[in-house]
């Protein structure tokens, strides 16, 4: 079931909020937990029954290892052989249906091989709740966390709100809340706050992402079918599919913290406006934030700890530390963020750009380390014109990484590049642009527009606390040049309610899945 | 904006009326914003236009047929794809043409798919502009269906989108959904024609109006649909006996029948009611699955309200078919034969339409159309 259907918005959730708040409020109010997993299962079947199975699997299996490793406590080899063992588990059966057709293509390209290659459907929501699980299972083998009953741990996975696309949730932060029963107090102002936020989402979803997705998809599709596309189409398809990305998973972690929220759950931020970064660092701490903080904690720092002990061992200069302590880790962590959005060679591709972007900002900040000391001694700031350019440079090259994020092919991203880099016809307009080339500049100036001057959900939605820790971590990073604060109001709720049907409305327009579901 | 109520200056709520109230704000503005998109004006004909590059790309003819071909209509055929492939118009009015000595025209105005909302949409617009009609031909199959038209969301008038049946009815709100934006859409597209590429009536793309629906066609995503090729029994048999094996008998007792079949019994009876208003008649045909001989299963439903025509009696016979349970162009110039000749002994469905009550007096019967 997706968040942007009818059912979903009509049915399915007014009966899960209503039958959570009866139970919550009744003398059953024990029930609650299992009715919110068993409501989970049956979201969960409507995009795949064939799956439920597997993922009641792997939350069994994660659940007993968990138990184990915590009965374990005083044995370490054993438990870090078993938290080996148990990760590695997670990510063949991640990586059989995700990478099996890809490594079998690529090894009969490479190899000349003859496998025979059968399409094996990926189940929905297989990489989140696969990493959410393995966090969990180093979270208990460290000691962080202490492995939960089996009602915790139930209620911890299957969630629907987060279960398909995140945001990747660590126990610690969401159990407490789930434990708590719901004061009465408390209701309205959930379901407000969350259909709130929930709506912002849908409108970002329905109404802009899949607009934008009429000026992104003739172009890619052109390219992917061997037709020629132009300089100036590549670079307007670039940029609106960069911000039909951008607007497709803020909307989906908006819906997801609103659904949440509606349940009394307060999650994690996922999306805080990473376009309006000044570096490619900055927009991997800010898009996508719980994946970025799962690849932090349980890969790089990892990876990167071995590198710096044996660059500290080795003496190795400035560059040279820098090499094997960011470089090397941020290269392997972006192709593993890369292939984790998809099996294929143009994931690849992507992941390695994104590394080697990220790779060169860290260098250059490294090079330009005593001129910003030395200009912060003196008192002065950076020059005025360093913010913008910064901004500019960041979005271009984000952008360009982008073709490898929307191409179906190699063939395809290599058509996309050479148009972008000026080696085909100026245009060749794609006859399904909605209204032409001038319509499709201003679409996607309107979205760059809001990108960068309207404040983004969280912030509207300020003065409600909308996630985890956002007003002593992120309410003061990203300011929108304009304000505009949600309130208790007539007029927000007029407000509201037009975003909704706008919204609900769109999703009729014949809405496309969301992005991040195929990951 | 102004406030509901004094807020404290974090925006906290700390009344517990106040957020219940300001839900309430928010839903009565969801279903004022729903209500009034369905008021929004727009072109009928444009309406039409937006089902172009889907599988009911011919409802487009049907409407310019109806609203802007002067030739008049006094036969119109309303139903499934399984009329618009059975029944020749042209040669069903060229036989009863021959047989009455005077002109008779005939329309085929079926659509692909099944769902009775969408013919009483046709329905709607074929009496407001043809007082002349005199009969409509519905369809009938083995099973009633249960289901909405995929069509009606795009083709029905706001309102017949709001007040359909909600019992049992699983499209109901997605149709009502749809309708709201696909109001905003019309009215953006009726307001800016050119710059959405709408065009208006044009004669010279016209199908004409004695389109044959029987012959075989490029589909709107450029299929070619093949409606010459004679197959065997063994080549039709399996799609024939997976579609019989997909068929759901009914699910609750007969008294409740008008709710598990409600998009059925509601639209057929509506349209029955606007023939009659009208002093036309309404008749069904129902062309059979391959060899599948059942009766209609609830056929005293539709005998109530007009005859009912079978061709059980072609069921067998493999050479008529395209696919499992649709004619090849052969085969439809048969049933046109059998079915113009199965008119012709009832006249009266030709002539001056008899009062409701007179012809619940006579009681219609089943007939078979096959000689």
């Amino acid at each position: 079931m997706l968040f942007n259907s009818i059912s979903f918005v009509f049915v399915f959730l007014p009966a899960v909020v209503g039958g959570y708040y009866t139970l919550a409020m009744s003398p059953l109010a024990a029930l609650r937990r299992p009715f919110l997993i068993l409501a989970t299962l049956v979201f969960y079947a409507f995009a795949g029954p064939s799956f439920v199975a597997l993922l009641l699997g792997s939350v069994v299996l994660n659940f007993m290892v968990a138990q184990a490793i915590a009965r374990l406590s005083d044995r370490e080899n054993t438990r870090s052989l078993i938290v080996a063992l148990a990760v590695i588990a997670n990510l063949l059966l991640l990586g059989y249906f995700k990478y099996f057709s890809f490594v079998l293509e690529a090894l009969n390209g490479i190899l000349a091989l003859e496998f025979a290659i059968e399409r094996i459907v990926l189940p929905l929501g297989i990489s989140f709740f696969t990493f959410q699980q393995i966090g969990y299972l180093v979270d208990v083998s460290r000691g962080r966390v202490k492995a939960a009953n089996a009602l915790d741990y139930a209620s911890f996975v299957l969630f629907f709100p987060q279960l398909l696309a995140g945001p990747i949730v660590q126990y610690a932060e969401v159990i407490e809340q789930h434990r708590r029963k719901p004061a009465w107090q408390e209701v309205g102002r959930n379901i407000l706050i969350g259909l709130t936020i929930f709506a912002i989402g849908l409108f970002k979803k329905t109404v802009i992402a899949d607009t934008l997705a009429l000026y992104a998809q003739p172009v890619f599709s052109a390219a992917a079918e061997g037709e020629p596309v132009g300089f100036l189409d590549t670079w307007i398809a670039a940029f609106a599919y960069t911000a039909q990305v951008y607007f497709d998973f803020s909307g989906y972690s908006d819906m997801a913290i609103g659904t949440a929220r509606m349940l009394g759950i307060t999650l994690p931020l996922n999306f805080l406006s990473p376009l309006r970064s000044s570096s490619v660092v900055e927009i991997w701490r800010r898009w996508h934030v719980t994946l970025g903080r799962w690849v932090q904690l349980y890969l790089f720092q990892p990876i990167s700890m071995p590198f710096a002990r044996a660059a500290a061992h080795q003496g190795l200069g400035k560059y040279g530390t820098l090499g094997l302590c960011v470089v090397i880790p941020t290269m392997i962590a972006m192709l593993v963020v890369g292939v984790w959005h998809g099996a294929g060679w143009t994931f690849v591709v992507f992941g390695l750009m994104q590394g080697a972007y990220m790779s060169i900002n860290e260098a250059w900040a490294a090079y330009r380390k005593k001129a910003r000391k030395a200009r912060k001694k003196a008192g002065a700031g950076p020059p005025i014109w360093h913010g913008p350019l910064a901004r500019g440079a960041t979005l271009v090259a984000f952008v360009f990484a982008i073709l490898p994020f929307g191409s179906r092919s190699i063939q395809a991203l290599s058509s996309l590049v050479m148009a972008s880099l000026g080696g085909a016809e100026l245009i060749v307009t794609p006859t399904d642009w909605p209204f032409g080339v001038g319509t499709a500049m201003l679409c996607v100036g309107l979205a760059y527009a809001v990108i960068y001057l309207l404040p983004n959900s969280h912030e509207i939605m300020d003065r409600f606390e909308p996630t985890l820790d956002w007003s002593r971590d992120f309410s003061k990073r990203a300011p929108s040049p304009i304000l505009v604060r949600w309130e208790i109001s007539l007029g927000w709720g007029i407000a509201t309610g037009l975003a909704l049907f706008a919204g609900i409305a769109f999703i009729m327009r014949g809405s496309a899945e969301f992005i991040y579901f195929n990951f | 904006m102004g406030q509901l109520e004094a807020t404290t200056d974090t925006g906290d709520v700390t009344s517990l009326g106040r957020p219940w109230l300001m839900l309430g704000v928010v839903g009565l503005t969801l279903l004022a914003a729903l209500g009034l998109s369905l008021f929004l004006p727009h072109d009928r004909y444009t309406r039409y236009q937006q089902l172009g590059d889907t599988l009911h790309f011919r409802s487009i003819w049907a409407y310019e047929r109806i609203v802007y071909d002067p030739a008049p209509i006094d036969i119109a055929i309303l139903g499934n794809s399984r009329l618009r492939a059975g029944v020749s118009a042209p040669g069903m009015q060229a036989a009863l043409s021959n047989a009455l000595g005077r002109e008779v025209k005939v329309v085929n105005l079926s659509l692909p798919q099944e769902g009775r909302d969408a013919h009483y949409a046709l329905a709607k617009v074929l009496f407001e502009h043809r007082p002349e009609v005199q009969l409509v031909i519905l369809s009938a199959i083995e099973e009633m269906p249960r289901q909405s038209h995929p069509a009606f969301g795009n083709i029905a008038d706001p309102l017949d989108a709001l007040f359909a049946p909600t019992l049992i009815n699983p499209s109901y709100g997605e149709n009502l959904a749809f309708t709201s934006f696909r109001q905003l859409s019309l009215a953006a597209e009726t307001a800016l024609p050119g710059a959405f590429g709408i065009k208006g009536f044009d004669n010279a793309k016209y199908l004409g109006t004695d389109f044959d629906t029987t012959t075989s066609y490029m589909s709107a995503t450029g299929n070619f649909v093949d409606k010459d090729t004679i197959y065997s029994a063994e080549e039709l048999r399996g799609p024939a006996r997976k579609r019989i094996a997909s068929i759901t008998k009914p699910v609750l007792p007969e008294l409740f029948a008008a709710n598990e079949y409600a998009v059925e019994y509601r639209y057929t009876n509506a349209i029955a009611q606007l023939a009659e208003d009208r002093g036309a008649r309404v008749g069904f045909l129902y062309l059979p699955v391959f060899e599948h001989q059942a009766p209609l299963a609830q056929e005293a439903f539709y005998t109530k309200l007009g005859p009912v025509f079978s061709a059980t009696c072609i069921a067998d016979r493999h050479e008529m078919f395209s696919d499992y349970g649709h004619m090849n162009h052969q085969g439809a110039l048969q049933v046109t034969d059998y079915f113009a000749s199965a008119l012709l002994s009832q006249r009266d469905l030709l002539g001056i339409s008899p009062s409701r009550a007179q012809r619940l007096e006579r009681a219609p019967k089943v007939f078979t159309i096959c000689p």
